[in-house]
Order: structure tokens, then sequence, then C-alpha cells
């Protein structure tokens, strides 16, 4: 995400200061943190108890499930219902067609007031997916609303894919490799480690 | 008595006589050595001695020998002759005289200047440094200054010292005849100017004014000193910001000589000129007018600019001296120049000058200048810094003297410049204000005539200025005077062409006019609908209030009632008619008031495309300026000729002088119409602050019938005074002093002076009236009392209270606007009243402006003008708070502190008044030593120990939550500072006294403790600390639990006690806090209400989803009375809200459940509003209120919270947690990264962390919350940044220096374009972070 650049890419990832703007600081140990804090009292009872965001992420794996996006799917992880793992496939006519990834989503408390943390499992070669599977994406941060849910989120990133901010990379390597499409997936496919499913 | 000393004594006047016996016989002998030897053997007895042998024998033989012995003695005789004066002397000073008589001065001052050896010197020095002290006249008649200073460079350092203390004592108090043996001190003085040692420097100056002093009358004297270059010398003192480093008292010494100079020589007048004592001058003024305010400093530039000039009035003793001025000044043209440079500088000072005294010396300042300079130059200055709207001010005063003066200086400006002055007059209302002056004067004479009264009487201020020191005439300027010259202006000068111009006023007087009657009109237009009205409207404020020409002058707008007419709109006519009276329509009433101000906040804060100023900035400008006009308002009352408390910062528990509190002696006696109370007729000591009010209930207790008699039993003089809690009970007896009844809510000190001292601003107190008893009468105050129609408001407001949401309708702005009326008994009458009113109503709108602009849009999107939920964004910003901020009142406030007597209750009601109701109008320095010289009233406990008291207390580290509680609890409320130590660690004293106020800040953010929002999400919290990106804010408990998730709710409410506690103790003890508390947090501490529009502040999505939510149930309200009901438009960003599958409880946490059996609720559009309210009533109020209670308990129970009401949330930060973040300037780079073309060492990284260090705390919470998106940086502060902030290097296509800053939120990418300056990257930067502050709380 940026602000004071006049960027108007097809994610809005831009914002001229101007333009309101709130966000949560992004850090790269948070999932680590949220695994490491489950002594907290709150973690081990929220499974048991958060009923409203269990009732809404069972919904939309309802509608996932009967929707059909192609391209995109979406399930619990295990018997957590708050951890979800997705997958995304690359778009036909870019640079990552051929390709499937895997994302963990995971679920706060105040879901949908807060949205999901959501990084790259698979690694990913990508102007705005770092290192660590980070992904910088409005949607994610200040431009979050209630009304978006794990689909909307999943089709959010794989335009991601294609349609990249140049502006404010992650990753500078591929950024400045983008203009020259044949490199670049060239790269995309040699650093590509499907999981093993 | 025999003892040895008595027998040396003996020897020693024997051998004296033996000598001189033989010195007879054989002229000059033998005896030297043996002499010599007596008067060391006496030396050692004198210096030995105690004081009470010299009683014991004469000393009468020695006393006439001595002295000859200083003089013809030869070899070691004088010297010993010289020491045993000296020890002579110090044992018993009476003897100097005696020494006197038998010249010793001279003997000691030959001696001197024969300096055959340095010890003899040195010993003739001792001797005379005390002779000095007992017999300075004789010294000085006997050359003794210009003696010691005459070998000055021989001496040690110390005996220089030495000399000069002598130099001191000898010139302290001489008379005009002995002034040239002064002078001939004055040039060792001159050169030692130059002396680099300060001690010195010091010391020669101060002599020097003394000299100058003695010698002010005598025009060849001051040439004298002029010849010695004494004005180079001292102006190359204060060259290039010298006269910053110079002690306080040198520096006032130094213009005092020059003052003294300029005034005599014509020829010091013109090597001043020459040296640019002009600049200096604007320099100086400016510093001690902002930053360092000193009017005593003040006065003395203004006197030395003075006396640059040849005085106006011709006296006849001195026409040689005024025409030599006058050729200096004519000769060069350009010196005129500079003198008209300056007199910007002066306008400016004197438009907040908050002495009469000032004010007078300006003016007569103002009328030289303008006399000597040239109409076109005269022109220039009017449209610069509009001299005559200060005219026109001024002559609004009651001071004669200012009005005089003022007159004067009109007259000249019409006389230069007619035609230009003419129309500026009438547009500044100087014409008008002049007419004013006729009338009520011949209104006056008329009435004198009737009465036989006499003029009131004003203490003179000519002498101040008058060149002749010897004016025994009384002072010329009454108001007979005032009149012919207000007539002879009104004849000669504005008659004639009021004839001719048909607009009395200037242009744009009409059409302001205009616009606001058709503002009023436009309220009974339906409000959106008529988007071309509201065009046109806002076209029309633009027009009127910007600041391009033809400019609407301050007193165009002030005449043409646009404030009555703003008021009456903004408080849809209660304004006019001040009784709020169909009550039954309160709510009406309410939301009227509410669209209005919602109306007017549009228009005020829309921006011009072109031009960045709002309406509301010039709008609070001419009204700021339209107060300052009524400078009489407000008088300044001083107990003290000087002032004699620095104006720097004051410890908060220095209570005034520390002695008892002075009381005003009062005799209150019966009225004699009174019948049914008793007498009192009695004298009491009654404290400065206490009112009629408040002495009502000790006199009461008295007085009635059914007395019983206790207070007398009591039998102490103890001074009645305030006491505490605010019980507002209705008054039951009317005070009267002198047939004048008293305000209840003004001190009786104030009052009794303000009839003592009628017809006056600024009230010097006179020594007599503390001693003095005052006599009051009461009686019993007329049953017949009217309801006021603030009580019967607040009795309705109470019954609706409940139902009201919105925060800004419980904020006192509102009900001031909604009553029509300020808080308080203010009187309205009073000039300044609706100014005060006016600007109370526009800063509580600016304050709430998002809010009330958030609520407008909403109701758009309810009312279908917005379609989109995303368009619920308010993109204009408040105008800075610190345009509130009137200087004159703050100078006047300022004033008042440093009165010795202020501490005591010296605060006349308006401090009162204006720092309670009005903070804005003063900046938060200011209000902060308010604060601390008051604060003492609201100590809790009785006594209040003024020292620096310290109390020590030990605490486990392990163990530091439990051990600070339980301290606390125990000793929070000692008045006494407290330091703490840590068990089983050495150190103490400050610094681990810092550092637990540090560790238990941060102890109670750790997560697990159930206090903050944030706690139980465990997604942010790798240190086990809550990061709260947007401030702390409590965690909504619900009041059925009471421990929930294994924290029990009762050690929450301790907690939230102890840091009460904290809070509290922190601003007692200047202490400082590590605690990011939100901004919404302070304002309930700062007893303010919050709203669902607060909530973005601490939570923005939780914010944003709930605004939403509320739009939408605004929405289908709307629609539900009509008949059309479109299904659409209610969905949830094209969602049905059942599919937001939300249900009754708390987000993130179920436990908590908004209504009973919650969590089984789904959310719906039908009863999204029931969630709304309840969601949003858990978080802000129900939800936290037990914790928020504790907090404040805890602070009470050092000291009434309320007392910080006159903070505002970002002050309160300020005074807890210091002003520096979390980043320490030093450690800046170590945390900084520097990439992509720029490295540490690049000029443009250098520039941007010159600045960032420069930031404040506001900078650079924007800085953060534009780099990172989060104002608030974690705990540990940018080292705990993560990813590390990233400077670099911004590519640029077009011009480097039209860029702007750029950022990559995700990684902290800053992204610097190479700006050319310093200074333009400073601009950018700010001009980035404040658009992004700006839009701060607008997800």
């Amino acid at each position: 995400m940026t602000r004071g650049e006049n960027n108007t890419g097809a994610h809005g990832t831009g914002n001229v200061p101007a333009a309101t703007a709130t966000a949560i600081t992004t850090t790269t140990t948070a999932a680590a943190a949220a695994a490491s804090s489950g002594k907290q009292p709150g973690a081990g009872a929220r499974g048991a108890e958060c009923q409203s965001v269990m009732r809404r992420l069972q919904s939309e794996l309802m509608s996932l499930m009967m929707g059909g996006d192609p391209g995109i799917s979406a399930f619990p992880e295990g018997d957590n219902i708050f951890q979800w793992v997705g997958t995304i496939a690359g778009s036909a006519a870019t640079a990552y067609e051929g390709t499937s990834y895997r994302l963990s989503l995971a679920f706060p408390g105040e879901y949908p007031y807060k949205p999901p943390k959501v990084r790259f499992e698979t690694p990913c070669f990508h102007p705005n997916v770092d290192a660590h599977g980070n992904i910088c994406l409005d949607i994610l941060q200040d431009k979050w609303s209630s009304a978006y849910d794990v689909r909307t989120i999943l089709l959010s990133v794989q335009s991601l894919l294609g349609e990249p901010n140049n502006e404010s990379p992650l990753n500078t390597q591929a950024a400045a490799l983008w203009p020259d499409q044949d490199e670049f997936r060239k790269m995309v496919h040699k650093l590509y480690k499907p999981a093993a499913a | 008595m025999e003892s040895s000393e008595e027998a040396v004594m003996q020897y020693v006047v024997a051998e004296l006589k033996n000598w001189e016996a033989e010195e007879e016989k054989n002229g000059g002998g033998e005896g030297g050595s043996r002499v010599a030897a007596a008067l060391a053997a006496l030396c050692d007895v004198l210096a030995m001695a105690e004081g009470d042998l010299f009683g014991v024998f004469s000393i009468g033989e020695l006393v006439a020998r001595l002295p000859r012995l200083v003089a013809g003695g030869e070899g070691d005789v004088p010297l010993f002759a010289a020491r045993a004066i000296a020890e002579a002397c110090e044992g018993v000073p009476q003897w100097a005289p005696s020494f006197v008589r038998y010249s010793a001065v001279q003997a000691l001052r030959d001696r001197l200047l024969a300096i055959d050896c340095i010890d003899l010197a040195e010993e003739c020095l001792r001797a005379l440094n005390i002779i000095s002290m007992e017999c300075p006249k004789e010294c000085l008649s006997h050359g003794v200054a210009a003696a010691v200073l005459q070998f000055f460079d021989f001496f040690s350092m110390n005996k220089q010292k030495l000399v000069l203390k002598i130099v001191a004592k000898v010139l302290s108090d001489f008379d005009e005849k002995d002034a040239p043996k002064a002078m001939e001190a004055a040039p060792v003085l001159c050169n030692l100017l130059q002396s680099t040692d300060k001690t010195i420097l010091d010391s020669a100056v101060s002599c020097l004014v003394m000299v100058s002093d003695g010698a002010r009358d005598n025009a060849k004297h001051m040439e004298k000193l002029y010849e010695l270059n004494a004005v180079q010398s001292t102006m190359r003192l204060m060259e290039n910001d010298g006269w910053k480093s110079l002690s306080d008292e040198t520096l006032s010494g130094i213009l005092g000589l020059l003052k003294d100079l300029a005034c005599l020589s014509a020829r010091a007048v013109k090597s001043l000129f020459e040296l640019n004592i002009c600049d200096l001058l604007k320099e100086m003024i400016t510093y001690y007018t902002s930053s360092h305010s000193d009017h005593n400093k003040v006065q003395t530039l203004v006197e030395l600019i003075y006396y640059l000039m040849p005085p106006l009035e011709m006296c006849d003793h001195r026409t040689e001296l005024i025409i030599a001025k006058k050729n200096v000044i004519m000769e060069q043209s350009r010196y005129i120049e500079q003198l008209a440079s300056i007199l910007t500088f002066i306008i400016e000072l004197a438009k907040s000058a908050a002495l009469s005294s000032i004010c007078y010396s300006c003016a007569v300042v103002i009328r030289n200048i303008v006399e000597l300079s040239t109409p076109s130059s005269l022109v220039e200055v009017q449209k610069t810094v509009n001299l005559s709207s200060l005219l026109a001010s001024w002559l609004a005063r009651k001071n004669r003297h200012i009005v005089f003066q003022t007159l004067n200086i009109s007259k000249t400006l019409l006389n230069k410049q007619h035609k230009f002055f003419f129309e500026v007059f009438s547009r500044e209302g100087v014409k008008q204000a002049i007419d004013t002056i006729i009338a009520q004067i011949r209104d006056t004479n008329s009435n004198q005539k009737q009465k036989g009264k006499s003029d009131l009487q004003e203490s003179c201020l000519c002498f101040d200025l008058d060149l002749e020191t010897s004016t025994d005439d009384t002072c010329k300027i009454d108001n007979r005077a005032i009149l012919k010259l207000s007539e002879e202006i009104k004849k000669n000068f504005l008659v004639k062409g009021s004839a001719k111009s048909p607009h009395s006023l200037g242009c744009a007087f009409k059409s302001i006019k205009q616009f606001f009657s058709r503002l009023n009109g436009h309220a009974t237009a339906p409000p959106v609908k008529d988007q071309e009205l509201c065009k046109e409207l806002s076209d029309i404020s633009r027009q009127l209030l910007s600041d391009e020409l033809p400019s609407t002058s301050t007193f165009e707008f002030v005449q043409s009632g646009s404030i009555k007419h703003l008021a009456g709109y903004l408080s849809n006519g209660t304004y006019f008619n001040s009784n709020l009276r169909n009550c039954q329509d309160l709510i009406g009433q309410l939301k009227e008031v509410q669209s209005r101000l919602q109306k007017f906040t549009h228009l005020a804060l829309s921006v011009d495309s072109e031009s960045s100023v709002k309406p509301l900035d010039i709008l609070v400008e001419k009204l700021i300026d339209g107060l300052h006009v009524w400078y009489d308002s407000f008088p300044v009352i001083l107990a003290d000729e000087q002032c004699t408390r620095a104006s720097n910062m004051i410890p908060l528990r220095d209570s005034g002088t520390g002695d008892e509190p002075t009381p005003v002696y009062i005799k209150f006696s019966r009225s004699t119409r009174e019948e049914e109370l008793e007498d009192y007729n009695s004298v009491l000591p009654v404290d400065l602050y206490s009112t009629p009010e408040s002495i009502e209930e000790v006199l009461l207790a008295d007085i009635s019938a059914y007395k019983e008699n206790t207070q007398e039993a009591n039998g102490s003089r103890k001074s009645v005074g305030l006491t505490n809690g605010d019980g507002h009970k209705s008054s039951r007896l009317q005070f009267s002093y002198k047939g004048t009844k008293l305000r209840l809510s003004a001190p009786i000190f104030e009052s009794i002076l303000q009839s003592m001292h009628e017809g006056q601003t600024d009230i010097q107190i006179d020594s007599s009236f503390w001693d003095k008893e005052h006599k009051i009468v009461y009686k019993r105050r007329n049953k017949s009392k009217k309801i006021s129609s603030q009580s019967s408001y607040n009795t309705q407001l109470s019954r609706v209270y409940g139902k009201l949401e919105m925060a800004l309708l419980k904020d006192p702005f509102f009900s001031t606007i909604l009553t029509g009326k300020l808080p308080g008994d203010l009187d309205e009458s009073d000039p300044s009243y609706n100014f005060l009113f006016m600007l109370k109503v526009l800063e509580g709108l600016n304050r709430f402006s998002y809010h009330l602009l958030m609520d407008e849009k909403l109701c758009q999107f309810a009312e279908g003008y917005l379609q989109e939920l995303d368009d619920l964004k308010v993109t204009t910003s408040p105008i800075p708070r610190d345009q509130f901020v009137s200087s004159l009142l703050t100078n006047k406030l300022e004033q008042q502190m440093q009165d010795r007597l202020f501490g005591d209750g010296l605060i006349p009601s308006w401090c009162y008044y204006l720092v309670e109701n009005c903070p804005f109008l003063v900046p938060f320095e200011s209000r902060w030593k308010y604060f601390c010289l008051t604060a003492h009233h609201s100590f809790m406990t009785e006594e209040v120990s003024s020292s620096t008291e310290t109390k020590k207390y030990s605490v486990i580290r392990s163990n530091i939550l439990e051990d600070a509680a339980s301290m606390m609890n125990k000793h929070g409320s000692d008045t006494k500072t407290i330091e703490v130590e840590f068990d089983g660690e050495v150190g103490t004293g400050r610094g681990p006294t810092f550092e637990f106020y540090t560790t238990v800040s941060h102890e109670l953010q750790r997560v697990g403790l159930g206090m903050w929002r944030g706690d139980n999400t465990n997604q942010k919290c790798e240190a086990g600390f809550v990061h709260a990106p947007f401030g702390l804010f409590p965690q909504p408990w619900s009041s059925e639990k009471t421990s929930s998730r294994g924290i029990n709710f009762s050690d929450v409410i301790q907690r939230f006690k102890l840091l009460g506690h904290l809070v509290a103790r922190a601003v007692l003890d200047g202490r400082v806090l590590d605690v990011p508390l939100s901004k919404a947090f302070y304002k309930i501490m700062l007893g303010q209400e919050l709203d669902i529009y607060d909530i973005p502040s601490f939570d923005p999505e939780l914010g944003k989803s709930i605004i939403e939510f509320k739009a939408l149930v605004k929405r289908k309200k709307f629609f539900e009375g009509r008949a059309s009901d479109p299904k659409d438009d209610f969905s949830y960003k094209n969602m049905r809200l059942e599919d937001l599958c939300l249900d009754f409880t708390l987000p993130g946490n179920p436990e908590y459940e908004l209504i009973p059996g919650g969590s089984e609720k789904m959310v719906t559009l039908n009863n999204l509003e029931e969630y709304v309210s309840s969601l949003a009533d858990a978080t802000l109020k129900s939800g936290i209120s037990n914790q928020i209670e504790a907090f404040k308990a805890g602070i009470n129970e050092v000291f009434a919270l309320k007392t910080l009401q006159l903070f505002s949330e970002d002050e309160m930060e300020r005074i807890l947690c210091g002003e520096q973040d979390s980043w320490a300037s030093s450690k800046l780079e170590d945390h900084i990264d520097f990439d992509h073309g720029y490295d540490a060492n690049s000029p443009s990284v250098i520039s941007f962390l010159e600045i960032l260090r420069e930031f404040g705390r506001e900078d650079q919470r924007a800085f953060m919350h534009f780099t990172t998106g989060a104002p608030q940086l974690p705990l540990g502060g940018l080292a705990s940044l993560d990813p590390k902030l990233t400077v670099v290097r911004k590519q640029c296509d077009g011009k480097v220096d039209d860029e702007l800053p750029s950022v990559n939120t995700c990684r902290h990418f800053f992204k610097l374009p190479p700006y050319s300056s310093k200074e333009i990257m400073r601009q950018k930067l700010k001009y980035a972070i404040k658009e992004g502050l700006g839009s701060f709380q607008l997800s």
C-alpha cells in the first residue's frame, strides 16, 4: 500500500496524501506471535465461543463451495475454523498462467470488523509480495470493510497477480523485471515451488 | 582592664609620639623603622581584636595620626598605617567618619596615585573600600572614584573587582554638584566596556549607569560621555546578538544609559543612527514582546526610541538641543526611513500591549514618528499593519492620555495625506470614534452641570516621557483638551468629506449586512434542496470574508451587526430573546440549531481551490481583532510596582508568597433599611479570592435572627475563604460598597478596587489599601427572583439528556449557542460579550467540525443525496486551534500572573472567566502557568507543603504493580513529592523515581490484564504488551461478569485506579508517564462526552463499520415515513445485513452480550438501530464506566480532576507524557535505514533528520501516521518498528521541488525527493503529513 503517489492501478493501492488513510501495521511475525501466544487465556477459549464469527465463516464456506468461482478455493485447516487455507490459480494470459498458490488466512475474533491475516504459503515472485509471503494489498489493510469476505479477498489477490502495483513494491527485483514479461514469466516459474498436495 | 592589647596600644601611641617629637627636632629621623614595627604590632592587635574590645580604649590618638603617617611616612610606615586604618575600620565601621575628618581619604588617594609599590596601593584600596561604604560622598568629592581607577590595569583581577566595588559605592548616590567629580571616573569606565571579563564588564556598566544617572540633567556631561565613546562601546557589546548574552541588569543599564545619552546629546543620537540602532531595537522589541515578555524592557526600549527624535512640544530652555536633534534627523533622509521602519514594530507591539503605560509610550512614539515621516511611507504603513484600526481601538479606551495622543496622531495623518486617511478612517472607524468621543464628553459635561461632579481621577502618565523632569503643574490632558482637539479634527478634516461621500462606511458594508440577513432568511429555506442558494451563499461568504481587496475592515464587520446576525442565525433566534420561552420545543430547537451549525460549518471550512484560507480563519481573525478593541473590559490589577515573579515556568507547588495569604479587611454592617437581619458590624479578614457568594454562607450564620454564637467563640481571625465544592445555592444577601451593588461572582477586592478607581483600566493598588477597613453593607435580597433561563434550560436538558446521542450536544459550546447566552454571569451589556460569545461558539464548531460534517454526510446518505457508503467521507479539516488565541488577553493574563499576590488570589474575575470558559483564547503555556499558580486550591489534603519536601518509598521490582498500587492507595494523596527506590537496589532519587513511573506505565500495558482494547486479539503482542496503534482505550467489561478468561474484574478496576493515581502524581510531581493513551481516553479524563464519531479515533475498522451501519439506519428511518420503499437501498455494500452473520455480542468478545440473550439474536436491518446504539453504548459508556470511575477516583484522591478541564486532550497528553515522543532525537539514525540512492551522509538525508528532530510531538505523530499508517509507535519506539523505517530516494520526472514525498506503509518506505533546500523539504514534508493528519479520523 502506498501514499502520496498518483497511481490508479486496478487495486487502487495508491492514494494521495489528501485521501483518507488509516491502516494497521503489517507485521511479518504476526502469525508466529499468534501461534506462540497460545497460552493466553483468550486464545484457547476463542474457538469454542466466537459463535458469530463461526457462523459467518461457516456461511462463507457454504457460499464458496456453492459459488464455484473458477481458480479460487478455500477451506478451514483442520478443526480450527479460524485458520483457513486458500488456493488461487494464476489467471490465463498472465505470467502466472499455469501456477497455483496456497495462501493461509487467519481470522481474528473481531472478524468481519477486522480483516484476516493473509499470506502466501507457496513462494511467490511478485512485486507486492515479500519473501515471507506477506502481501501489500489495500483491502487487507486500511480499505478493509466488513462487507468483504474470503471470496473477495481471494479474487483480489488473484487479480493482483496479473496487475501488480509497481509504484510501491515489496519485492523490488520483481518490480524491476515486470516490464520484461518473458523474463518475468521465466522467473515466476523458476521460483515456483508448488506445495506437495 | 589590663591586657596585652592595651599594652600594645599604649606602646604604639608612645612610639608615635616619640617619633613625632623626634621629627620636629631633626626633621625626619631614624625612628622610621621603629614606628613601622609599632604599627605592624598595632595591625596585628587590630586584626585579632574582637568587636567589643575596641570599646575599651580610645583610638582618638591614632585617628589623627594614622592618616598623617600614610601621607608622610617613609619606608613601610605608610603601608602599615594604611593597613591599620583598614583594620580599624573593618573592626568598627563607625570610626570611618573620624578618619575622614582627619583627611584619611586624601592621604590614601594621594598614596594610590603616587603608586610607589603595589602592596601599599592594595592596602589603600582595602581601606578605601571600607571608608567608601560609610562616607561615599566625601570619597567622591575627594576624587576617589577617578583615583582608584587610575592604575586599574596594574591590579590583579581580584583587586580590579574591588576597585569597581569601591567606585560603585562612591557613585551610589551623589548630588549634582559632585557630578563633575563623578564624570572623572567615566573615561576609565568607558574603556572597561571592552573588558572580556563578565564581572568587570557588568560592574563597569553599572558604575557608568550611576554616573549618567547623577549627571542626567546636564547636557555637558552627556556630551562628555558621548565623547568618551560610550555610545560606540555599548553598541559594540550589543551587536550580533550580543545583547542576548548580557546579564539582565547590564542590558537594562546599557539601555538606560543610551536613553540618557540620546535624550541630551544630538551627537549621540546621530551616532546611534549611524550604528543602526533601529535594527537592534526591532530585534529586541520582537524578543521581549513575544517569547520573553518583559514589560519593563519594552518600556525602556520605547522610551529610547522616543529620545532618538526631537520632542514635539517646544520648551524654552532646551531649544538649542531640540534644533540640533532636528537637524540630525533632517540631514539624512535614511534616518527617517529607519524610524519609519520601526513604526510597524511599535504598532504591532501596541496592539497587544497589556498595560496602559506602555500603550501610552507607544502612542507618543508613534505620534513623533508620524510627524517625521513622509506621507507616502505612512500610506505604506497603513497598508501593512493597519495603523488606523489601532487608532480606532485606542479612541475607544477610557484612558484620556491615550485618547489625547491618538487624536494627535489622527490629526497629523489627516494633515499629511488627507484623502487617503480620510477614507481609511471612515472604513476603520476612526471617524466614528471621534464623533463618539465628542458626544460623550458633551454629555458628561452637561451632566456635570447638574450634578456638580468633578472629572474622574486618572493617574497621570505624562511624566513617563516628558523631557522635563520638573513639571510641577498638573497634567493638562483633561476632557476639555480632548474635546477641543476632537472638534478641531472634525471641523478641519472630517466634515466636508462626509458631505461628499455617500457611503459613510466602506463599500463592503452593505453587502455584509445583506449577506448576514440573507443567511438568516436562508434558515427557513429547505436545506439541501436549495443547492443553488447554498452555493450562492458560500460564494458571497468567501468573497466577503476573504482577504482580497477591497477587504472588509474589522470595524465594518463589527458595525454591520454581522455578529448579531450570525449569532441569531446559529441560535435560531434565542440569541435575541435570551429566555428560552417554549421549552416544550427543546428537541426541535436542538435539531434546528444543530442543522444550522452543520450548514455553517460546511460554509466556514470550505476551501477555495485557489486560496487555502478558510472563511472561518478570517472570521475568527476579525472577531479577535474586534475583541481587542474592548481592552478596558479586562483590567489588570497589580499590587506591586515591580513584578517579582520571573516570567518563566513555576513549579506547581509554588503557592504565592509562602506566608499567610494577604487578606482584605472588611467591615460588614447592616443596611439601614434592613430590619430582619442582625447587624454584624465588625471587621473580617477576607481572602482575596472570596466572592460575595462565598462570604454569604459564613455571614448568614451570624446575622440570622436565630444565630448561635459560634463564630465568636472561635475567636481566631482566620480568613474567610472559599469552601471546597461548588454548592450553587441561590444567594440571599445583597452586598454593596459605597452604594454600588457588588457582583456576586466577582471577588470582593476587585469590586472595591474598581469602584475606587472608576474610570481607570489598569489599577495599581495603593499600599494603604491593605491596611484600610473597607465598609460593605448588606441587606436581604429581594424575594422576587427571576428563574434564570440557564437553569430552566438545564432542567429541560437533563430531561432529554438520555436521548441525546451526539457528544457535541452536551458540550458547553452547544448550550451556549442553544440558549444564546454565555455560561456564568457575565455582563451582557459589556461590549466584549458578543465577541466572546461568538468565539466560544466558533471554537466549539471548529472542534466538532468532524462530528458535524460527518453527521451531515449521514443525513445526506439517508436522504439519498449520497448513494454509496464509501462516500461517507469528510475531507475538510478544522482550522488550527491557535488561531483562537488572543495575544492581547494573553499578555494581560501574563501581566496579572506576574504579580506577587496572584497566587494569594489577586485574580480579577475576567481571568477566572477566560481560563474556565474560553480557555482557547489563551495559549497552553499561559494556562499551565495559571494552573500551577492556582492548583493549590484544589489539592485534596488540607495543608499544602509549599516546600520541596519529598517522601521516599521502596517497591519490589518483581511485584511492582501490587506495590505501586498499595503505595499509591496509602500515600497517593500526600502533598509531598513522592520518590521511589527499588528494593535491594542502590539507586535513589530522581533516576529510580522516573524509572518507577516508566516501568509501571509499561506494566499496565501488558496483555492479559484485561484493561485495554486489543488485549484479546492475540495478534500483535510480540513483546507481551498491548499494541494500540491509535492509542490505548479501555476494553469494555460486561456488568454481569465479575471475571472473564481468568481475569478478575476487581483487579482491572484496581489497575485503573492505580493509573489514576499515577496520572495525578505525574502532574503533581512533574513525572513523565510512558503510556500511549488515546485521544478519546483523554477526552473522557477531561469530562467530555464521546459519541460514535469518536470510535474511529481509537478503532478505525470498527468505527468505520458502525458509522456505516448508522447511516443505513438513518436511511431506513427516512424512507419509512414515505410511501415508496425501494428495498435495494438498504443493502450493506450489496450485501444483506443478515449475511454478515453478526449477533448481539461485542465483536471479539462473545461473552459480552449487548442485550440479554444477545448471542442468539442475529443482527438484521430491522434491529440494526438497536445494535448500533447498544454497541456504541458498550464501547463508549456502560462497558467502560466502572473502569473510568475508578480511574477518576484515583485522580480525585490527589486533586480535583475538574481543575484539569482548562486543558485540551492534546495538552493533557503533553503534560503527562512530556514533549518528546518515544523517538529520542539522538537515536534517530540508528533506527532508520537509507536506501535506493541515499546513505546516511547524503545532504538530503541530513536535512531530513534535522527536520525530524525539530518536529514537535504532534508533527512526529503525523509523520509516523503518514509513514506507517498508525500514529502510535509500538512500545520501544522507532527501534521496535518492523520492518525498519527506510528512507529512499524518490525518482522525479519533473521539477523536484514540486514533488511531494510519498510512502509505502507496508514496508515503511519513505520516498523523499532530493529537494533543493532544507526549507522546501520542511514545507513539503509538513504539507504531506498535515494533509494526512487532517483526514486522520476519516477512514
